[in-house]
């Protein structure tokens, strides 16, 4: 994954169902490790 | 991104505190330009649980940028959301990390202007904080959008 420490998820239904229950948003990031 | 941005402690402790980060390779999931319908990469999109859209952003950002847009997609999300006590809290700190950014400072100056009235019921907070976007920033598109505030 590009990203340092960062848990970057897979899944936006999976991120959704967390920020649900943290109160949070959702940050998708579209990369090209190019 | 991943070699400056992301490894940089302030974005980290940012996207953990206010973010669930999902991130696509878009060699190997090609798929995902016409989901996010989105050519270009980086894109940063923010979005709630329901998949509505706040920001979007083309291109690298380096840890102020990314700071800076992710505060105002958090102080947009607060706007629409017509929570408008926690977009004038958030407004703050919009305020505070896109400092110094020519392209995002008059945007938070406009929008926590938006949310300050919003959240007293108060025109006059409008007022008083495009009148100081139109003063600090007065060549900016967001003093454009403003000015006319002095006409009337």
């Amino acid at each position: 994954m590009a990203g340092g420490n960062i848990k970057w998820g897979s899944s936006v239904e999976a991120a959704r169902k967390e920020a649900r229950e943290q109160g949070k948003l959702i940050l998708v990031d579209l990369f090209n490790p190019g | 991104m991943g070699a400056v941005t992301y490894p940089n402690s302030d974005v980290q402790r940012y996207i953990e505190q206010h973010f669930v980060p999902v991130q696509f390779n878009v060699v190997e999931q090609p798929e995902v330009v016409d989901r996010f319908n989105s050519a270009w990469t980086p894109s940063l999109i923010v979005q709630d649980v329901e998949g509505r859209e706040y920001r979007r952003s083309l291109g690298y950002l380096d840890p102020p940028r990314f700071l800076g847009e992710m505060a105002l997609a958090r102080l947009l999300e607060g706007i629409h959301r017509r929570d408008f006590k926690t977009a004038n809290h958030r407004a703050i700190e919009a305020l505070e990390l896109t400092k110094g950014d020519p392209d995002r400072e008059p945007e938070a100056l406009y929008f926590g202007s938006v949310a300050a009235y919003k959240a007293a019921n108060d025109a006059e907070k409008l007022k008083e904080g495009w009148n100081r976007l139109l003063d600090q920033f007065p060549e900016s598109d967001w003093a454009k959008k403003a000015e006319f505030i002095r006409k009337s």
